[in-house]
């Protein structure tokens, strides 16, 4: 009832954003056409369906690949893959922060400073490297991709979630909660990690605007996705080879507008979830 | 009867700032203090002086650095199992701020009913009718129960706050200065409520306060803190007509009386801000400051001692007692 009007709330103030709203038809429409891909591609995004480097036209929307495949259907079914390891390895990440930076902030002391320190650890580490290392080790895939991804992004999250407790702690309903003898599992998980999660839900958007450049990245570099399965990534990854950059435009332009919309996107809606949130707004 | 008593309580907090040898704050040093049963003990101070600190210390909320406090009898922080969790219960707290003291996530009906149902004060059939109860008597409509902490007032939250401290039938609620941060319209109202309840359920009431006014009225006894020492503890009564302590004087000359014609006598004012209590001024904490100041202020620190015709009205300055009362 009255949750229902503070969601209402919320979402009053989240409508008043102009490029958000826009942004989340723009990111609804893209989830709705990755999710129904195998019904709206029209080729096998991996077979030979037409001549080699086809210009736009002719059956092929967007043309067709230096080896005939059809760009429009390799774009779509590279949507869904970049979604995949957006949300997937935003939930691991978000998961893993929210876990650590809640014992690190609660339990403190001797806990607080070996999670902190290893924080710090991963944060100081080169983080493209890292990642590329580990996908070396791992072998280059998605599942592995995603998991990477999801083990190097946790240490913002983490962070935001220890600091929030730290000063959730001594407000006066945790310590309310403390003398009237409630248990410790019940302050953590009832009193304090609901006041946490608006911070978390926003970082989270951020998280997977990242999560969506770093595949890109690293399909790019070979180590992400691998072909014939396309990615935002390795689609561009044709790029690089120079006939392909000035003679066949249609075939690295179409996807790099799509990763530049979704994650402006992604980060146009994490801004208003943020307003939205902030009472003072 | 002695419910609650305090023996030699000290606590420290580290400074902010520093890094290789940090200062600390002296929030309560040798603290001694005996509460009765069904009395309210009213405490002032400036802030700073400790007195929210020796609140959360007496009921177990925080642990002191040495000294012990002792519950009918029982060492607060050697007890275990089922008897910390009923004493833990028998001790509440309502705070100053009522914007920060109810999660703003909850209703208030889950605010109230959680510690009911956890502690078998009711069960999931009657939980409804006890939180109906609560808020009435804390003067709400049970329909508030439904709304959230932000639909409403100081005031009310206020109540809130107390029909909380009051859910677990305390014995002792610490009061850390309740009406402060609220209107003064509204200050008398959960003054008399708070005393309501008090003559209704026989609690002990600590009411921490940083001016005399509102306590004046409500208190059995009161006790006055300086830098973390107590200075001065008497019966409400006795320590307005016969002030020994040269702070206890100050601070009742400095309420505001409402009487136009009559002035306050500047002599009388204090000069001067509450020194840090990292590094306090040596011997007695008050020297700096103190009109009756001698030498032998900032060597020894002076200990509470019973001035010559009653025994419970204590006082922490020598000069004043061989000076005699006001």
């Amino acid at each position: 009832m009255t949750e229902n009007s503070y969601l209402r709330t919320i979402w009053k103030r989240f409508k008043r954003h102009r490029l958000a709203m826009v942004s989340l038809v723009f990111l609804s429409l893209v989830i709705i056409i990755a999710l129904l891909a195998p019904l709206i591609a029209p080729y096998h995004p991996d077979r030979i369906s037409g001549d080699f480097g086809a210009p736009p036209g002719n059956g092929h929307l967007l043309g067709t690949d230096d080896v005939g495949r059809d760009v429009l259907s390799r774009l779509i079914y590279a949507t869904r893959i970049s979604l995949l390891v957006g949300v997937l390895s935003t939930v691991i990440s978000t998961v893993i922060g929210v876990v650590l930076g809640l014992v690190s902030g609660f339990f403190g002391k001797f806990i607080d400073a070996i999670i902190m320190r290893f924080t710090d650890m991963v944060m100081s580490f080169p983080y493209l490297l890292l990642v590329l290392v580990a996908a070396a080790i791992f072998g280059p895939s998605l599942l592995n991709i995603i998991i990477i991804l999801g083990f190097v992004n946790w240490p913002g999250v983490a962070r935001l979630v220890r600091g929030n407790v730290l000063s959730l702690r001594e407000r006066a309903f945790v310590q309310g909660a403390l003398v009237a003898g409630m248990p410790k599992p019940y302050i953590l998980f009832s009193e304090i990690l609901p006041n946490t999660m608006a911070p978390v839900l926003i970082h989270s958007s951020s998280v997977m605007a990242f999560s969506i450049l770093d595949e890109a990245a690293l399909s790019f570099l070979g180590m992400g996705v691998q072909t014939p399965t396309a990615s935002l990534g390795n689609m561009l990854g044709a790029a690089t080879s120079q006939a392909v950059l000035t003679d066949l435009p249609w075939l690295w332009i179409p996807p790099g507008i799509v990763i530049v919309l979704l994650v402006m996107s992604v980060n146009f809606i994490g801004d208003a979830i943020r307003d939205a949130f902030d009472p003072t707004n | 009867m002695t419910l609650l008593r305090a023996e030699n309580l000290y606590r420290t907090f580290p400074a902010a700032g520093g890094f290789a040898r940090r200062k600390r704050v002296r929030a309560v040093t040798d603290i001694s203090l005996t509460m009765y049963e069904n009395e309210t003990l009213g405490l002032v101070g400036e802030s700073g002086s400790g007195k929210s600190t020796l609140g959360r210390l007496l009921i177990g909320l925080d642990q002191p650095d040495s000294g012990t406090v002792y519950y009918r009898g029982q060492d607060l922080s050697q007890l275990k199992g089922q008897d910390k969790k009923r004493v833990r219960t028998e001790m509440q707290i309502v705070f100053q701020d009522p914007w920060a003291s109810l999660n703003p996530r909850k209703r208030i009906y889950d605010i109230l009913s959680a510690p009911l149902l956890y502690h078998n004060y009711a069960t999931k059939a009657d939980v409804g009718t006890k939180v109906a109860a609560l808020l009435e008597k804390v003067g709400l409509s049970p329909e508030s129960s439904e709304r959230y902490p932000h639909e409403f007032s100081g005031g009310q939250r206020q109540r809130i706050g107390i029909a909380r401290a009051l859910s677990l039938n305390p014995a002792v609620i610490v009061c850390d200065e309740p009406v402060s941060a609220l209107d003064v319209s509204i200050q008398a109202q959960i003054l008399n409520l708070l005393q309501e309840l008090q003559d209704e359920y026989n609690l002990t009431l600590l009411f921490i306060s940083h001016g005399l006014a509102s306590i004046k009225y409500l208190s059995d006894r009161i006790a006055v803190m300086y830098l973390g020492r107590i200075v001065e503890i008497a019966g409400a009564e006795k320590l307005f007509s016969s002030t020994y302590h040269p702070y206890t004087r100050a601070l009742i000359m400095s309420s505001p009386v409402p009487d136009p014609y009559r002035r306050q006598e500047p002599e009388a004012l204090l000069s001067g801000e509450i020194p840090s209590n990292i590094d306090p001024p040596s011997g007695c904490h008050f020297h700096p400051r103190c009109p009756l100041a001698e030498d032998s202020c900032r060597r020894e620190i002076p200990q509470l001692t019973p001035v010559p015709d009653d025994l419970t009205h204590l006082v922490a300055c020598p000069i004043a007692l061989a000076g005699g009362g006001l």
